[in-house]
């Protein structure tokens, strides 16, 4: 009984390190968020020492936040939802069906991954150049509407479903096509939800490809507006932590949206132990 | 299981619709010209560029301008990104240090020939020479700044000084200096001691004493380091002196906010940006000089390159910059944004001093020094020179090698970096 209770404790001890190592970091953006200028230049609290709220309402008015936001919850969504659809078509392919060099292809996208994005951007900016879709919609979206990470992610899950399953469906008389929707689908939602996750954050995220192909605000994301609090003349931290916060805030609701369908995933299938 | 299948549906449903929705930006009709405008400037002076653009989109028929807020970390990337597949902006404000590898990111019009003489002769010349590359003018300033001696006005009282009289010569901010740091244990000036990863805080700070002791960065044909002299030595021993007496210290940039430090050389943009809610008394003269020396500061701010898109829209930015440059926008820029006119006949106009000592005296100083001032040297191998001179000259502050030594090898590195090429 004792032993346990210390158990307990020395566990509660670490997770509760653990866990102040993980909000430090937000309380101090908080903190920040709330100072004048001035003190975020000479006060280094973790503590708020001031109540500046107007921060916020500032840091929002300073550029056109709302469009901002609009523009990455559409990007985000065409990214996830491209993601989700083509990298589980791919995936599927790999996994189940036979045609040839399959291997060698599958080898081909593994080595693909070892490429930085930064070697490809040029090219990748250079056509979407030549197709007139700077300053829109589709050159933020289109070019990044599949990637590998996801097609071997669920890749990876799909090929770890018992095929007895599929082996039953195809006898009761179901075609590919419902064996993927109605079978592998559901079964795989953990991994569904996993990639929605990586996929969303990378997306809510990414500064350099937005800010490459667009020009005008009408179609700027909400990282690039958050940039212009670090100026050349100095950066106004107390903005810039007030508008990353307000921006953090989508990331973490999309959390927890998927972390219900990877619970729910879970429980619903029985296969994941 | 199937209402989340719905829902993604409904997002992958709402993203399609939303492409279709959006148009690509194309040109405005008829015979209007656009020219597009990337700059780095945020708050007043974004908001100040706008206003000012919207006046010249209104009064001027024919032509649209359009700006676009460019981060100032990502511009050079963006721009070279540009480069590759013809979609730079027709004109490109950026920081002057950049022009000479803006100059070889994309084909840059001479604008000498478009610019009205007298709006080009009006300028100040250090900051037109500066644009001046194989003979072309490839861009012309549009806004300026410089370095000037920044004091904490209590601090000096606390020491017994006059917080209306700093220190006007490299003695007297010795002598200054003791007073202080005996009176409040404080360091008295704050030098920028650290390369960091770009080298040029150091650089372009030791500059200005540099060519105060009658030194130059680089031989005129920007060729060969020309540093390693008396005039070197005479400043890098200064900065030496300044440590070993413990009137400056070696540390990270920024003390003279937090009240930790009496002094320091720093831009004249600090005076607007502290002005809202002044971290201290804040005190401005002209940076301080040898007795035997020259005084004269280092410029710095926004530079505009019109790039050869077309005809007509490289005639149509030229005459906007015109525009930009008359003396009355020249004014309207300087009194709204707080920077420094780029014109002589403002600087020295009496609207415009008036203005200035009503309105913000303390920028008087940093007014009055714009005509002795001198520019970095233009070359694009600059960032690489600055980087490579900081990272030997740290040395000698940190007392690793000997004042001699640094210039030694910082000499060498400088030109190891232009052989490089």
């Amino acid at each position: 009984m004792k032993r346990s209770t210390a158990t307990a404790l020395g566990r509660h001890a670490v997770l509760i390190v653990g866990a102040a190592f993980v909000v430090m970091p937000f309380l101090w953006m908080f903190t920040t968020s709330l100072q004048s200028r001035a003190e975020t230049y000479s006060n280094g609290s973790i503590l708020p020492t001031s109540w500046h709220w107007e921060n916020y309402a500032v840091a929002w008015e300073a550029a056109p936040f709302g469009q901002y936001y609009l523009n990455s919850l559409i990007m985000a969504a065409g990214i996830v939802g491209g993601h989700l659809v083509l990298d589980a078509f791919a995936a599927y392919a790999f996994a189940r069906l036979r045609f040839p060099l399959k291997n060698a292809i599958f080898v081909v996208l593994l080595a693909a991954l070892m490429i930085p994005t930064f070697v490809t951007i040029i090219p990748a900016y250079s056509l979407v150049a030549s197709f007139g879709w700077i300053d829109t919609y589709w050159g933020l979206i289109v070019p990044r509407l599949a990637d590998v990470f996801g097609i071997i992610l669920l890749r990876q899950y799909f090929a770890s479903i018992p095929s007895e399953l599929e082996d039953a469906a195809r006898i009761d008389g179901c075609s590919r096509v419902g064996i993927f929707f109605r079978i592998m689908v559901p079964l795989a939602l953990p991994a569904f939800a996993t990639l929605g996750i990586f996929s969303f954050l990378f997306a809510w995220n990414d500064f350099l490809w937005p800010l490459l192909v667009t020009n005008s605000d009408e179609l700027r994301t909400i990282q690039i507006g958050l940039s212009a609090f670090q100026g050349r003349y100095g950066t106004s931290w107390n903005y810039l932590m007030a508008g990353t916060l307000t921006a953090t805030v989508p990331s973490i609701i999309v959390f927890m949206f998927f972390q219900r369908a990877l619970i729910r995933g879970i429980a619903a299938s029985g296969l994941k132990d | 299981m199937h209402r989340t299948l719905a829902k993604l549906a409904a997002l992958g449903a709402a993203a399609t619709l939303a492409l279709t929705g959006c148009a690509a930006g194309g040109s405005a009709g008829g015979d209007t010209v656009e020219v597009t405008v990337w700059h780095y400037w945020d708050g007043t002076n974004a908001d100040t560029f706008d206003a000012m653009v919207d006046d010249y989109n209104s009064t001027h028929d024919g032509v649209v301008i359009k700006t676009s807020n460019v981060p100032n970390a990502d511009f050079l990337t963006k721009l070279r990104a540009s480069a590759t597949s013809k979609t730079l902006p027709d004109i490109a404000i950026g920081d002057l240090v950049w022009v000479p590898q803006i100059n070889e990111i994309g084909s840059l019009a001479d604008l000498a020939p478009l610019l009205p003489s007298d709006v080009l002769s009006d300028i100040n010349p250090a900051l037109t020479s500066f644009g001046t590359i194989d003979g072309k003018q490839v861009s012309v300033p549009v806004s300026a700044n410089n370095l000037g001696y920044i004091y904490n006005k209590t601090l000096f009282e606390a020491a017994g000084l006059n917080p209306e009289e700093p220190p006007a010569t490299w003695e007297e901010l010795k002598a200054d200096g003791q007073k202080i740091l005996a009176a409040t244990g404080k360091p008295a000036y704050e030098l920028f001691t650290q390369a960091g990863d770009n080298g040029e805080g150091l650089t372009w700070n030791f500059q200005v004493n540099l060519w105060q002791a009658g030194g130059e960065f680089l031989t005129a044909d920007n060729s060969a380091a020309a540093f390693n002299t008396d005039a070197g030595k005479e400043a890098l021993g200064y900065w030496k002196d300044l440590i070993d007496s413990g009137l400056s210290k070696v540390g990270a940039w920024g003390e003279l906010g937090k009240s930790e430090v009496a002094s320091a050389t720093d831009g004249s943009w600090m005076v607007g940006i502290w002005d809202p809610e002044q971290p201290f008394d804040i005190g401005v003269g002209p940076a301080p000089y040898p007795e035997d020396g020259t005084p004269t500061t280092n410029l710095g701010g926004e530079q505009a390159m019109v790039f050869d898109n077309s005809p007509e829209t490289t005639k149509a930015a030229a005459d906007f910059l015109a525009w930009f440059l008359e003396p009355e926008q020249v004014l309207s820029w300087s009194e709204a944004t707080g920077m420094l006119p780029v014109t002589n006949s403002i600087a020295t106009s009496d609207e415009y001093l008036t203005w200035v000592d009503d309105n913000q005296p303390r920028l008087r100083p940093y007014v009055e020094q714009m005509a002795d001032a001198h520019a970095r040297p233009n070359t694009p191998l600059y960032p690489a020179i600055s980087l490579a001179f900081a990272k030997e000259i740290e040395k000698a502050l940190t007392g690793d090698v000997t004042v001699d030594e640094a210039l030694d090898n910082a000499e060498k590195a400088v030109n190891d970096v232009i052989a490089k090429g």
